[in-house]
């Protein structure tokens, strides 16, 4: 077990004992993230094999200001965002006067469990996933995320909060998945 | 990335805490497929690789059959001049030696005459015969001449010895003095000299000519005759001893300006926020993601620094060439540039330690589009160096015309060019220096080939050291950047070469 200095020199190095060790270390985490992007896990297996590929061939250009795992989570996203795009139609655009506001004061989610979340999740048209988890779980803002997808914020809002409404759809009021 | 808990209610908390620490479990082919795609990436370097060091061998093997060529012409020459050339060489061993030799040089070589003769003699008519005989006995008896003939030979062979010119005066003195037998009707049978002379234009047949030299030499007339003949005869000698060197090294040093000449670039992402007009001096966070350059008509960093200015550049490097005619030459060489060209960008990639802020240009935005944390836009123009340097082997033949010390050359040729790698620097230091290398992942191919044209001037300012000065103009023929960028690359470069070379003649 290496510690992250001696898994980034050896990766650097081309070491395929290194690599395997440091795919070993983080797959698990980065494939439940291509996941959440994702309609299945054959998929998520595609967006994780090309990110970490990206991963070995640019670990050179990681530059230890931040933790190892941030960096590749963001390859990660960006990866699964490009595998995403070669669909033009995911971000339809629906204007946000169209959508009424949706309160989730009385959603909650928290008694449901990460497969129930991720079945409801993955259920979701793929604008809406996308943008769901951008913004809900990331944490980007509606701006950013206008800015990363090439949309409007309009549209960044309108999906989301179409996806809001589809989740309240989804998960009914005594807290039952309906779909997934 | 999860910093923005403004407007953020528990709902989207409870989603994000739900996820936080989840992991799945990857298939067991996962990581075969990954090792296998990692695998076929590295065997794409290697091979690229291979491909530099295989031209590299090329040019050597070109660069050593060249020499082994001019070795075995030089080889056989020499060898040549030994045969014929062998009485003569051994006067050099001393002034004394010398005299002995060429006195038994005489004798040996009058008894190889008269055995030409005699042998001759026996094919001939009875009249030739009888003068053929006279002629014999007239040199058998008269010594003295033979020897006067011989200090004649001497001198000439000292001659011949140091200049090739001499041989030539010698072979003229032969064919005048055929001619002046024959206007004569001398003793010696032509017949006989002329199959000396045509037998073996060594010197060591002169000596049985020496009395009827002597005296013919002496006539005015025939001095006209010489003089008239050996006009033009001693132009053609000079014009030979001109002649251009069989092969040749040297190093140069070359000024040029070069133009990467980048055409294409694509638009990205970043209109909606390339448009506003801030204050010059800003920076405006446009985010990290920039994926998709090629879907937008705006500015971006994928169409910045394609518009390039020249720069002085300099490159050195070795030549060597031989001669295969005495009018072409093939040259090649190995030559290390770093061209320079001038350029802006208006957009820069702050790293994660936001300490270190990385120009982007269309060469390398796509390669840091994923691994910045944000990419930033100023609409005041940060100005780089796009340096480029270069491994370049080239092949010319040229046509050369000598004049004296003087000699003009006109050549073409091809060049492959092997790409090091493409800096860009910020001269200021306020932008950290990128260095994009010859990768598989890279914009730019290892290895581009370009056409050259060149003409220039040697002057030789000694007896095997030459100046060289050649313009010349080098453009591609083939793309320095690798097909499916967003933009593309076919330089050229114009520039003087400055060389010292060495003649081995």
């Amino acid at each position: 077990m290496h510690d992250e200095k001696a898994l980034v020199s050896g990766c650097a190095k081309g070491e395929r004992a290194m690599q395997k060790e440091l795919y070993d270390r983080f797959s698990g985490r980065m494939l439940a993230i291509c996941v959440r992007y994702c309609k299945s896990k054959d998929d998520a297996e595609d967006i994780l094999q090309e990110a970490f590929v990206k991963v070995f061939s640019n670990i050179e250009s990681f530059r230890k200001e931040s933790s190892l795992g941030y960096w590749i989570k963001r390859i990660v996203i960006n990866t699964a965002l490009n595998y995403h795009r070669k669909s033009v139609y995911l971000y339809q655009h629906f204007d946000i006067e169209d959508m009424h506001d949706i309160g989730d004061d009385d959603m909650t989610v928290s008694n449901h469990n990460y497969k129930d979340l991720l079945k409801v999740l993955q259920s979701l048209p793929q604008g809406c996933q996308v943008i769901f988890n951008l913004y809900a779980i990331e944490g980007y803002k509606h701006k950013e995320i206008a800015v990363m997808l090439n949309i409007s914020e309009g549209t960044s809002k309108s999906q989301y909060a179409r996806a809001k409404s589809l989740i309240k759809e989804l998960i009914t009021e005594t807290g039952e998945v309906k779909h997934g | 990335m999860a910093n923005k808990q403004e407007h953020r209610s528990s709902f989207e908390d409870q989603w994000k805490e739900a996820f936080e620490d989840a992991e799945v479990s990857p298939s067991a082919n996962l990581w075969k497929n990954i090792d296998s795609q990692l695998t076929a990436q590295e065997s794409g370097k290697y091979r690229k690789g291979f491909i530099f060091y295989r031209a590299v061998a090329a040019a050597c093997i070109v660069c050593l059959l060249g020499m082994g060529y001019f070795l075995l012409r030089q080889g056989s020459d020499s060898q040549g001049n030994e045969l014929t050339n062998q009485p003569t060489k051994e006067e050099t061993f001393s002034e004394g030696q010398t005299r002995d030799n060429n006195l038994a040089l005489g004798e040996d070589t009058a008894r190889k005459n008269n055995q030409i003769a005699e042998d001759q003699a026996r094919k001939l008519t009875p009249a030739e015969e009888a003068d053929l005989n006279n002629a014999l006995a007239d040199k058998r008896t008269n010594n003295q001449l033979a020897e006067k003939a011989t200090d004649e030979v001497n001198t000439l062979s000292k001659r011949k010895q140091n200049s090739s010119r001499a041989d030539k005066s010698l072979a003229l003195s032969h064919t005048a003095n055929s001619l002046i037998q024959e206007h004569n009707n001398a003793n010696l049978s032509t017949a006989a000299l002329s199959e000396a002379l045509a037998e073996d234009r060594s010197l060591a047949y002169l000596p049985s000519l020496g009395p009827a030299l002597s005296k013919i030499l002496e006539s005015d007339w025939v001095k006209d005759i010489q003089s008239l003949y050996r006009v033009p005869q001693t132009i053609l000698d000079e014009q030979e001893d001109e002649q251009a060197p069989e092969f040749f090294a040297g190093l140069n040093l070359a000024t040029n300006y070069f133009d990467p000449n980048f055409s294409g670039g694509a638009r990205g992402n970043f209109e909606s926020v390339a448009s506003p007009s801030p204050s010059p001096d800003d920076f405006i966070n446009v985010s990290n993601l920039s994926q998709d350059y090629a879907y937008s008509s705006r500015s971006t960093p994928a169409n910045s620094g394609l518009e390039n200015t020249p720069q002085l550049s300099l490159s050195y490097g070795v030549d060597v060439g031989f001669m295969l005619t005495k009018h072409l030459s093939l040259e090649s060489g190995l030559d290390y540039g770093r061209m320079n060209s001038r350029t802006k960008t208006s957009w820069v990639a702050e790293n994660y330690g936001q300490d270190e802020r990385i120009p982007l240009l269309a060469s390398n935005s796509m390669a840091n589009a994923d691994y910045s944390s944000r990419t930033l836009f100023t609409p005041q123009s940060q100005e780089l160096i796009n340096s480029f340097a270069f491994l370049s082997l080239p092949l010319k033949l040229g046509y050369n015309l000598g004049f004296e010390r003087i000699n003009f050359n006109l050549s073409s040729g091809v060049a492959a060019n092997f790409f090091l790698n493409n800096r860009l620097s910020d001269e200021r230091g306020e932008l950290a220096t990128v260095n994009i290398s010859a990768s598989a992942d890279g914009p730019y191919r290892p290895v581009y080939y370009s056409g050259i044209v060149s003409g220039g001037v040697n002057y030789l300012i000694a007896s095997n050291y030459a100046l060289s000065v050649s313009p010349n103009y080098n453009f591609s023929l083939s793309s320095l950047t690798e097909e499916g960028n967003s933009f593309s690359s076919q330089p050229n470069a114009f520039g003087v070469d400055f060389g010292i070379r060495y003649n081995f003649r």
